[in-house]
């Protein structure tokens, strides 16, 4: 198959539009692929090393050096042992990090981390900060912040070992939130203790509406109640298929939830 | 006014000042001194935006100017945390804009429709508002706080004096009483009527639109190293009698503009 | 003759300004206050509050200022008093315990943006803890109460560095009502940590029903106004949170005080710096005098509650 290269060829195309005024005005995107044009290389290359841990992608096999069955020296490797490996050479190699394991480990702990808003969009990102300290201007404190500052604590100090780095970052973090949880609630006491008034809050959101529950249903309690007051004053009167006998004790424990509802 | 406070990459910066060089040297004189206004700006108020951003980087609100700050977290009472920085950041940028120094000779004066509304809305002088501004804020706020001079919607001016961090902006923050001592009846009674309306306004939102004219910090941070403990009405007298009145008229409405 | 006497009547009458023996004017404390920042946070306080107390009562008034703050608690013409003195006391009582510490003053300036970031101690382990100086009673106490020491400081501390304002931080012993007849024996069950604010004092008899009262006279004066908007009270009426807030917080509890931290920047601007207010509490921490702070506690008692 043919490749096709038309998609490619965007920018020179768009370029030669202009100047002959095919096009009037630059579409938005020309300065953003002019910048970072769209690559031109078709062929696949085989990838002998794993950028993320530089270690081969495959290895082969090491030849026996003695003489196999047939009384022969093997001397290079069979298609069967050949495969697995091509096509391991071609893929895209599995990129691992240890953030990665960190961050894996830290959310398993931690779940409710999860709970907490990421921004998605970036208005800009400045990727240096200085870990030798947790918080950060410009960076909220996450989880992120502990993986990154468990790598520097690594760097810094490579005998400490990974889970103590981790083991310190995690109660670093613990006791920058327990600061921020108070600080959030001691600000709202004092807030209101100088005479903010907030609307209702989510427990009196709550409340109401139990409420209007509760008085639906006391509502529909009276109705019946008076219902079964009516029947007793009058037991001659037929109601339906219900018997007679049992009324007298049912109308007297009615009486008194009567009762009660109206204490 | 209120755009000037810079915020880039969702981090909170210090408002740059015209001649803040010479401010640093020589303070504003007859109010503050070259350390004292070092405390009040290049220290707290560097401190309220550091926390500020520390508070807000990484959330929905991190590009947000402190005016627009205060106005979002003031109806959440979880995140009081984030509106005490931000009335507080907003506040002393107004409160320092109104006692800069003028840059040509000779002190500015209130504008005549200024004067004019005082009298309408106080039936007094200007002098004399003075006074009471001086006196309701020795003798209502106990710990920290701000005074303004407000402009309310029916263009009737007002002293209004806020605990805390309470804002001008948002009646329900306002925050005027202090309820760690007793109330009067009357005072729960006007708390009370802002709760009802609170309330009654369920799900819309309550207006108000009251813009401050002249705000003075009542917080330690912009008295206590030149005037001590004691003196607080004396530092609050001299504010007032050198204001910047040429920013002060400017926020003054008129249907002028 | 008639103006001397007069005068006379004035001094005699009025309130002193309180005075604590190991602090001097003119030197600071070691390794908490400079002379200059103990006279903003103690001296200068002390007899401000003392004149504004003065002249407010005119002088005239003589009672002690725990009889003062209790008798006028809910009054709300006049709170101005029970202002000063509540803050003469709460003043008095946080620096009662802070005695110094072996360490040189911070230099206000260094302290900056760095403090504010700075990554909290892990360690365990703190100086000046009670047990360093013996205090089991009052170890065992705060063990039992908050889990562990470290907790306890952490609690503490943050509690005080979440004050925006002014405030003050106590720990306090709930009273154990006392079911025999002889209920001046002092008992408690538990400590707490509780933050007041402005004046607010940590004895909560003088909130216990202030707000509920108010509302009741609120509300006759709004009936009056208007006769036909009449409550509703029904029987299955559901608290709100507000009222079951005023009703469950001011209970009848008795707290006792065993230690208090001024929050005030008037205490700690001048030589902490705007950052410094978290260098500050190390340091107060640090000065904290456990032996008066065991001499407040009283006996545990011996009841088997599940805490």
């Amino acid at each position: 198959m043919k490749l096709q290269t038309n998609a490619v060829n965007v920018l020179e195309r768009t370029s030669a539009y202009l100047r002959s005024g095919l096009l009037r005005e630059t579409p938005a995107w020309y300065q953003v692929v002019a910048s970072v044009p769209p690559t031109t290389k078709f062929t696949r290359e085989a990838r002998f090393i794993n950028p993320s841990t530089g270690k081969k992608t495959v290895q082969w096999k090491e030849f026996d050096e003695g003489i196999n069955r047939k009384g022969f020296y093997k001397t290079r490797n069979s298609s069967f042992d050949r495969k697995p490996m091509d096509s391991r050479l071609y893929k895209a190699p599995k990129l691992q990090f240890l953030e990665d394991q960190l961050r894996e480990v830290f959310y398993q702990q931690h779940p409710w981390e999860f709970s907490r808003p990421k921004m998605l969009v970036e208005n800009e990102i400045n990727e240096n900060f200085d870990w030798s300290y947790m918080s950060q201007l410009g960076k909220p404190l996450d989880g992120e912040s502990v993986v990154q500052r468990t790598i520097y604590l690594l760097q810094k100090d490579p005998e400490l070992g990974i889970i103590d780095a981790y083991d310190r970052t995690r109660f670093e973090f613990y006791r920058l939130r327990m600061q921020e949880e108070i600080e959030q609630q001691v600000a709202q006491e004092e807030a209101e203790m100088f005479g903010s008034v907030f609307s209702s809050s989510a427990i009196d959101y709550g409340v109401e509406q139990e409420q209007r529950v509760i008085d639906v249903w006391k509502q529909k309690a009276i109705e019946e109640t008076e219902l079964l007051a009516a029947r007793r004053a009058s037991p001659a009167e037929s109601w339906g298929q219900e018997k007679q006998e049992g009324e007298p004790n049912k109308s007297d424990e009615d009486g008194q939830e009567t009762e009660e509802l109206h204490l | 006014m209120i755009g000037s406070t810079l915020c880039r990459r969702g981090i909170h910066t210090v408002p740059k000042l015209p001649n803040a060089w010479l401010l640093q040297q020589q303070g504003i004189p007859n109010v503050l001194s070259a350390k004292g206004f070092q405390t009040l700006w290049n220290q707290h108020q560097k401190y309220l935006c550091d926390k500020l951003t520390l508070a807000t980087s990484g959330t929905s609100m991190e590009s947000y100017f402190p005016f627009h700050l205060l106005l979002n977290t003031a109806k959440r009472p979880f995140q009081t945390h984030i509106f005490n920085l931000a009335s507080a950041a907003h506040n002393n940028h107004l409160f320092v804009e109104n006692i800069l120094p003028t840059t040509h000779a000779g002190n500015t004066q209130p504008s005549r429709s200024f004067l004019t509304r005082i009298e309408e809305s106080f039936e007094n002088d200007w002098e004399s508002v003075k006074e009471e501004m001086v006196r309701r804020a020795d003798q209502e706020v106990l710990g920290q706080g701000w005074l303004f001079l407000v402009e309310n919607a029916n263009k009737e001016l007002h002293i209004l004096l806020t605990q805390n961090n309470g804002t001008p902006y948002y009646f329900p923050r306002n925050q005027l009483f202090d309820l760690n001592s007793a109330l009067t009846l009357e005072e729960f009674a006007q708390l009370q009527e802002v709760r009802k309306l609170v309330k009654s306004r369920e799900g819309q939102k309550v207006e108000d639109w009251t813009m401050p004219l002249i705000c003075v910090s009542l917080w330690d941070q912009a008295y206590l190293h030149d005037y001590g403990v004691k003196n607080r009405s004396q530092y609050v007298k001299n504010v007032l009698d050198n204001l910047n009145w040429s920013v002060v008229n400017s926020r003054l409405y008129s249907s002028a503009q | 003759m008639f103006r001397s006497s007069l005068s006379f009547l004035r001094t005699s009458r009025s309130y002193i300004t309180p005075t604590l023996e190991h602090l001097n004017s003119g030197s600071g404390l070691k390794g908490l206050f400079s002379p200059q920042g103990l006279d903003n946070g103690w001296f200068s306080r002390a007899e401000h509050y003392t004149n504004k107390l003065n002249s407010l009562t005119n002088g005239i008034e003589e009672i002690p200022l725990e009889k003062l703050i209790y008798e006028n608690a809910k009054s709300g013409v006049k709170r101005n008093i029970v202002n000063y003195a509540t803050l003469l006391y709460n003043l008095k009582f946080a620096f009662s315990t802070l005695h110094g510490c072996p360490k040189e003053l911070p230099n206000a300036s260094d302290i900056d943006v760095k403090e504010l970031l700075k990554t909290p101690e892990l360690t365990l382990k703190y100086a000046n803890e009670p047990l360093d100086t013996g205090k089991e009673k009052l170890h065992s106490a705060l063990v039992s109460s908050f889990g562990s020491i470290v907790e306890f400081r952490t609690l503490l501390l943050n509690s005080n560095n979440a004050i925006s304002g002014d405030g003050f931080t106590w720990l306090v012993a709930r009273r154990v009502a006392s079911q025999d007849f002889d209920s001046q024996k002092l008992e408690f069950d538990r400590l707490f940590i509780l933050n007041t604010y402005n004046a607010g004092s940590p004895f909560n008899f003088n909130k216990k029903g202030h707000m509920d009262e108010l509302k009741n006279q609120y509300e006759k004066a709004s009936k009056e106004l208007d006769q036909e908007q009449q409550e509703f009270n029904a029987p299955l009426r559901s608290k709100s949170v507000e009222e079951a807030r005023q009703m469950e917080s001011f209970k009848d509890t008795e707290y006792l005080p065993l230690l208090a931290i001024d929050a005030s920047p008037k205490a700690w601007l001048y030589d902490y710096g705007p950052y410094g207010k978290q260098m500050y509490l190390d340091r107060v921490w640090e000065s904290i005098e456990w032996d008066l702070v065991e001499s407040r506690l009283p006996e545990k008692s011996q009841s088997h509650q599940l805490l």
